[in-house]
């Protein structure tokens, strides 16, 4: 097969979904690196992910994107497929895998009550959050990316409410073991850089890694 | 939704328990260096509990962001995720001064070596196919997997059904060691690509059964007395009202052989990981452990006629068939390590009964033996090399 150039043999084979749609694409080595569809071991690791989302035109819903995906909220359709994938929620159904990162923030609504269920109730993660994204955001001028990675005071405020709930339970049924775990995440949340718009972040030195209760 | 209609692959499961799978499993070249005489972790016999408890083991799912997860990734999106993701673990180095990384690319691996991979519970069958829960996927669909020898405690496998599926396994109950490793080494990857997170479900994951924490904390034991006792399903019970999941040696589906069972948690969301691993390594364990030891000396002191029966029936059996299945063989396997562990076998090593576990797994038999057999001829060739391993002292 010939690469989408005429010239050269296609050895690189790529199917996206495009809106919805499938397209195939046929490339030789020298359009797929253009392309950002290397794998030249040359090329520095950080350069293969950008490429990547560079050639695709991605939306990236990522620990600290900045080109965080559209809020389709309002306008889209309740059968909206994926913003980034372009799956939609029926193929969720048929297999129960999501197809991208993405997924989790387009079928929110329904996939919230769904979650919950696999997982007794448990609605909002505690506990461990990527230790690296966390200091390197924790500075002011990254404080949009942070919020996207640890949420806003709001989800702050509601995870330690969830907490706080936790361990009322906890010390009713005098689990005190269970209860100081509790206290130790209360600690360890409240800890975490927070994102605010204009007042500076204290820089304590729990700031930057408050990733865990581990004593390592 | 259901944590296990797509064959959740957490605690790989090794041989097809039921049916000896009657396709040859073991076709290609047989690689001496990859036979089963080294030292694997979960067969040492060591650590806490190690009467009841065989080994601990932690998973991490862990996805790269802007990538779409591996089941609905396009051929040529796996192979650069791979390519990522194999240089990353590159990147990471070594977890300790003696440990090498192995890189094994599944698309070239001979299907021995695959097979000896998941009897060695590295990975998961769903891997050695690389066929993905929605159908995508096959043998040469790009995915690897990252050893770190000699003992392979640790091990990563790429493009399984995430992005990343970072293990560590142990000896005995030693579950906090297992995290403090696996959260070691996530850290390492994590300062080198951006994970994908979302601060409502935490780390998220192809399957939704598996955010938050995208931990799996598991232990293998071994309940045999309880068994006898007709104690068992109470445990088994208890444990799936605590929102455990209890699974044979084999993984999902599979029979407890042997009484050998696997226990992980399935609840990810909304609990810290150190809370997961307080319940599990503070509290449901132990008390299963103890309920184990128990029912160990009630036989031991009630019912001493009745355990030997038992005991000496299995060794009598393994010591002289001529025939035997992989599954058979681990059901006696078991009650002579009772027998062992109870003083009523004395002539054994215990460590021989470990290291048949995996030997009679028809990938290992075949690469002990050299050659390809089979699965009529690997019965006489299980059979035979259990007199050999149970008779010579």
């Amino acid at each position: 097969m010939i690469c989408e150039c005429g010239q050269r043999e296609a050895t690189i084979h790529e199917v996206t979904i495009q809106n919805g749609a499938k397209v195939e694409r046929h490339l030789c080595e020298h359009c797929a690196t253009k392309l950002g569809v290397s794998t030249d071991p040359h090329v520095p690791i950080s350069q293969l992910i950008s490429n990547y989302i560079m050639g695709k035109n991605l939306a990236v819903p990522s620990v600290g994107g900045e080109d965080k995906p559209k809020q389709t909220k309002g306008f889209a359709p309740a059968s909206a497929p994926c913003i980034s994938c372009g799956m939609s929620f029926k193929d969720f159904k048929e297999h129960g895998l999501t197809g991208c990162p993405s997924c989790y923030e387009s079928f929110k609504a329904r996939l919230g009550p769904l979650i919950a269920r696999a997982h007794e109730g448990g609605e909002q993660h505690i506990g461990k959050v990527p230790r690296r994204a966390l200091s390197s955001l924790s500075d002011m001028t990254d404080s949009k990316r942070l919020e996207n990675l640890i949420g806003g005071a709001s989800e702050r405020e509601q995870r330690l409410e969830h907490v706080r709930a936790q361990l009322a339970a906890a010390v009713r049924h005098e689990d005190y073991e269970h209860a100081a775990l509790l206290r130790d995440e209360i600690t360890r949340i409240a800890s975490m850089p927070m994102s605010k718009p204009s007042a500076q972040i204290e820089p304590t030195s729990g700031a930057c890694e408050p990733t865990t209760t581990r004593d390592d | 939704m259901n944590a296990n209609d797509h064959g959740e692959p957490d605690h790989p499961s090794g041989a097809e328990p039921k049916a000896e799978s009657s396709h040859d499993p073991a076709g290609g070249d047989f690689d001496p260096s990859h036979t089963p005489s080294r030292s694997i972790e979960w067969l040492k016999g060591e650590g806490d509990s190690s009467e009841v408890v065989l080994s601990s083991r932690v998973r991490l799912a862990r996805n790269l962001a802007g990538f779409p997860f591996p089941p609905y990734a396009s051929p040529s999106d796996r192979a650069q995720i791979l390519e990522i993701c194999r240089r990353s673990i590159d990147a990471a180095g070594s977890i300790e001064n003696d440990a090498t990384m192995r890189w094994i690319d599944l698309r070239e691996a001979p299907p021995i070596e695959r097979r000896l991979l998941v009897e060695r519970q590295i990975m998961s069958r769903q891997h050695d196919r690389g066929r993905y829960a929605n159908g995508e996927g096959g043998t040469d669909s790009p995915r690897g997997v990252a050893v770190y020898e000699p003992d392979e405690r640790v091990s990563v496998l790429v493009n399984e059904e995430d992005h990343l599926r970072l293990q560590v396994i142990h000896a005995g109950l030693s579950l906090g060691q297992c995290m403090s490793e696996a959260n070691a080494l996530d850290d390492k990857i994590e300062s080198i690509v951006d994970y994908a997170f979302h601060p409502r479900f935490g780390y998220l994951t192809a399957c939704p059964t598996n955010v938050g924490t995208g931990l799996r904390l598991s232990v293998m034991v071994h309940l045999p007395a309880l068994k006898i006792t007709g104690e068992l399903e109470k445990v088994r019970n208890a444990a799936n009202d605590m929102g455990l999941a209890v699974r044979g040696i084999y993984g999902e589906g599979s029979q407890a052989a042997g009484e050998f069972y696997q226990i992980s948690n399935q609840v990810t969301l909304g609990k810290s990981d150190e809370m997961l691993l307080h319940e599990i390594e503070g509290q449901v364990i132990p008390t299963i452990v103890r309920y184990e030891k128990h029912a160990r000396l009630q036989l031991l002191n009630d019912q001493h006629v009745l355990l030997e029966d038992r005991v000496f029936r299995s060794l009598g059996i393994l010591r002289n068939a001529r025939m035997m299945q992989a599954e058979e063989s681990l059901e006696h396997l078991g009650l002579v390590r009772l027998g062992i562990l109870m003083g009523l076998v004395e002539d054994i090593d215990i460590t021989r009964v470990h290291a048949l576990l995996l030997q009679v797994q028809p990938g290992h038999l075949q690469a002990t033996l050299g050659q390809r057999l089979s699965q009529a001829q690997r019965r006489v060739a299980r059979a035979s090399l259990i007199r050999e391993r149970l008779t010579t002292t």
